[in-house]
């Protein structure tokens, strides 16, 4: 909706200002039209820039590894300050949007815990006023919590 | 729709400005149709990124220089014969881009195409304006601006389909029958709509403006991979000012000059020219700096980010006839006001914009951009125009276009500059590449960031002046000069 407010606040004024005749309709409805457009330009660069409108929201999912496999890993930079986990065949920790976390733990089953942020419109007035812009469900942050029993082998793997 | 030439014979109008706006497609259509189309030629001619760039630069230099004789040209042989002539050269120009075996071949029909663009483009206006009653001026501005809203859009877009679907030749082979065709019908629909006027060429003028406009357009030209403070850059930005002044010096001496200056004692006519020189700056930076934003940042292809721009562009070519419209009832004031206005609101958000934004935000705004411009753009040059008597239309124009055109070159210079000064300073050292490569993505990403948003801010500012030099004109239907 925001954006076919975008798209028509123009126009309306546009019109009202060049082909409506009557100055006391003009003095009062410019000034209501002006105000929306500024309003909406401004919430578009809020909901852009700062996720306005849309709520956070978490979704956490338990994920097996490879008993028999150590757990994988390539390195990034010569710093090791970024590393690519690799979960399963196919699935990767993400560096550039994620943090990783490594706990060694009594359990004899090594786990990943992967948690979620993203920014969705929930509710039906979200919905409403942002559902066209394309950018629901953007991703935030993803947490990987990797929970190895111990003795649990770590393996980096060139690339 | 019939009406009269100068001598009195009839014509029909509408073929004439159809006729009229093909060939001002096309000419227009050349001006950006390489930029995507350079990484090709260069590997198919194995030459260097500064060689291929002559290809435009050459372009733009060849037919500014053309401009300000075009004032002189339409006076002393009339619009027909004058607009059939630069069909012709860019006919040849073009079919010789599209036959040319070596690069220096390609180079000289670019050049050859440059030298008729360059002349059709003020003979355009100063033809379309000539050919409407004054109370339809504003319609005939509308219509031109449509092609100067669409052709320079669309340039990129079809440069890369045509390279991905057939070779880099189909740029300039599919311009060839459009252009004959629009030559054949300069032939019969084009009319002398502009009174004759036998003036003796002033050499001295001829060469002071060519260097004096070559110089200053190339200076800018070079600025951004020379920088500000190079020498090169102040030497020809030097060579071209005196070079300038001395001509306009000439210019208000000489009973008979090549471009009758005396046109800015007009108070319209120089602030039209002024704001539309604004526009321009604004227009073709932001469209410099908006499609590498969609490249670098969103990591688009040249071709689909010259797609997600079509919008803009078809938005401005619908809007533009209603301006003229609305300019023709209201005058130009508050709807270039207002146009001006809706562009700095429009373009606040990219000030914003982050790496993740939304691309049906960035084709909206970027169409609201648009529509701004269609109701500034043209109603600037028709309202610079309309102070005029019919006489001085062909120098005005000339002096509009060259404003434009000197606008534009400074405006790309100065975006791309400031936005590679701000990218530089931000920048982390190529050493953090390597110790770790996330890091540096994040911080590179950042500084480029910072660089657009300080670009946009740029034409943010020059567009709320634009607005507001907009409260000196005289909104008045009566010409200043009768």
């Amino acid at each position: 909706m925001i954006l076919i407010a975008l798209i028509i606040l123009p126009i309306s004024l546009f019109y009202v200002l060049f082909f409506t005749k009557s100055f006391r309709w003009k003095r009062v409805i410019v000034p209501i039209l002006s105000l929306c457009l500024i309003l909406c330009v401004g919430i578009i660069s809020a909901n852009d820039a700062h996720h306005f409108g849309a709520s956070n929201r978490t979704t956490t999912t338990k994920v097996s590894l490879n008993q028999q496999q150590p757990l994988m890993y390539v390195k990034l930079g010569s710093s090791d300050k970024s590393r690519v986990y690799l979960i399963s065949k196919g699935q990767h920790t993400d560096p550039e949007h994620g943090t990783v976390t490594l706990q060694h733990t009594t359990q004899q089953r090594p786990t990943v815990i992967i948690k979620k942020e993203t920014m969705t419109y929930r509710t039906g007035w979200q919905k409403f006023w942002f559902g066209w812009s394309r950018n629901d469900r953007q991703l935030r942050h993803v947490y990987y919590t990797f929970k190895l029993p111990r003795g649990y082998a770590l393996k980096q793997v060139k690339r | 729709m019939v009406t009269k030439d100068i001598y009195g014979k009839p014509y029909h109008l509408t073929l004439f400005v159809i006729t009229l706006l093909v060939a001002s497609f096309t000419d227009m259509l050349n001006q950006t149709v390489l930029g995507v189309a350079q990484p090709t030629l260069m590997t198919y001619f194995s030459v260097s990124a500064s060689t291929i760039q002559w290809l435009t630069t050459g372009f733009l230099l060849v037919s500014a220089v053309m401009i300000p004789v075009t004032g002189w040209l339409t006076n002393r042989f009339g619009t027909k014969w004058l607009f059939i002539f630069s069909q012709v050269l860019f006919a040849a120009g073009t079919l010789l881009s599209f036959t040319a075996g070596s690069f220096s071949l390609l180079l000289t029909g670019r050049l050859i195409q440059a030298m008729g663009s360059g002349i059709a483009a003020p003979l355009s206006m100063t033809m379309l304006f000539s050919a409407f009653p004054p109370e339809k001026q504003g319609q005939a501005m509308g219509l031109l601006g449509i092609v100067f809203g669409l052709a320079p859009a669309i340039g990129p877009t079809f440069s890369g389909w045509a390279i991905d679907a057939f070779s880099w030749r189909a740029i300039f082979g599919i311009v060839v029958p459009i252009s004959l065709i629009a030559l054949v019908a300069s032939l019969f629909f084009i009319k002398d709509v502009v009174p004759k006027r036998a003036a003796r060429l002033d050499l001295l003028s001829l060469g002071l403006s060519t260097i004096g406009f070559g110089s200053l357009l190339y200076s800018f030209s070079i600025v951004g991979d020379n920088g500000w403070t190079s020498r090169i850059f102040l030497l020809t930005l030097l060579l071209g000012l005196v070079a300038l002044g001395w001509f306009i010096h000439r210019q208000l001496k000489i009973d008979t000059p090549l471009l009758d200056i005396s046109v800015f004692k007009m108070r319209n006519f120089t602030l039209g020219t002024i704001i539309g020189a604004v526009v321009m700056f604004a227009m073709i930076g932001f469209e410099i700096i908006l499609p590498m934003y969609l490249q670098i940042i969103l990591g688009m292809s040249a071709v689909k980010s010259g797609l997600s721009l079509l919008a803009g562009a078809l938005t401005m070519a619908v809007a533009s006839p209603l301006a003229g419209a609305v300019l023709d009832k209201f005058g130009g004031k508050y709807l270039i006001m207002f146009g001006m206005l809706l562009v700095t609101l429009g373009t606040i958000p990219f000030v914003f914009v982050t790496a993740d934004s939304s691309i049906v935000y960035i084709i909206i705004l970027y169409a609201v951009r648009n529509f701004g411009m269609a109701l500034s753009l043209m109603p600037s040059g028709s309202v610079a125009f309309s102070a005029l008597p019919k006489q001085k239309f062909a120098d005005g124009s000339a002096l509009n276009n060259v404003a434009r055109q000197v606008s534009a070159s400074i405006g790309t210079a100065f975006l791309v500059s400031m936005f590679t000064n701000v990218k530089d300073n931000l920048s982390p050292s190529k050493h953090l590449l390597q110790i770790n490569p996330i890091a540096y993505k994040t911080k590179i990403f950042h500084a480029l960031l910072a660089g657009f948003h300080v670009g946009f801010l740029i034409t943010i500012i020059f567009t709320f002046i634009a607005a507001m030099l907009c409260l000196a004109f005289v909104n008045s239907h009566q010409k200043e000069a009768q």
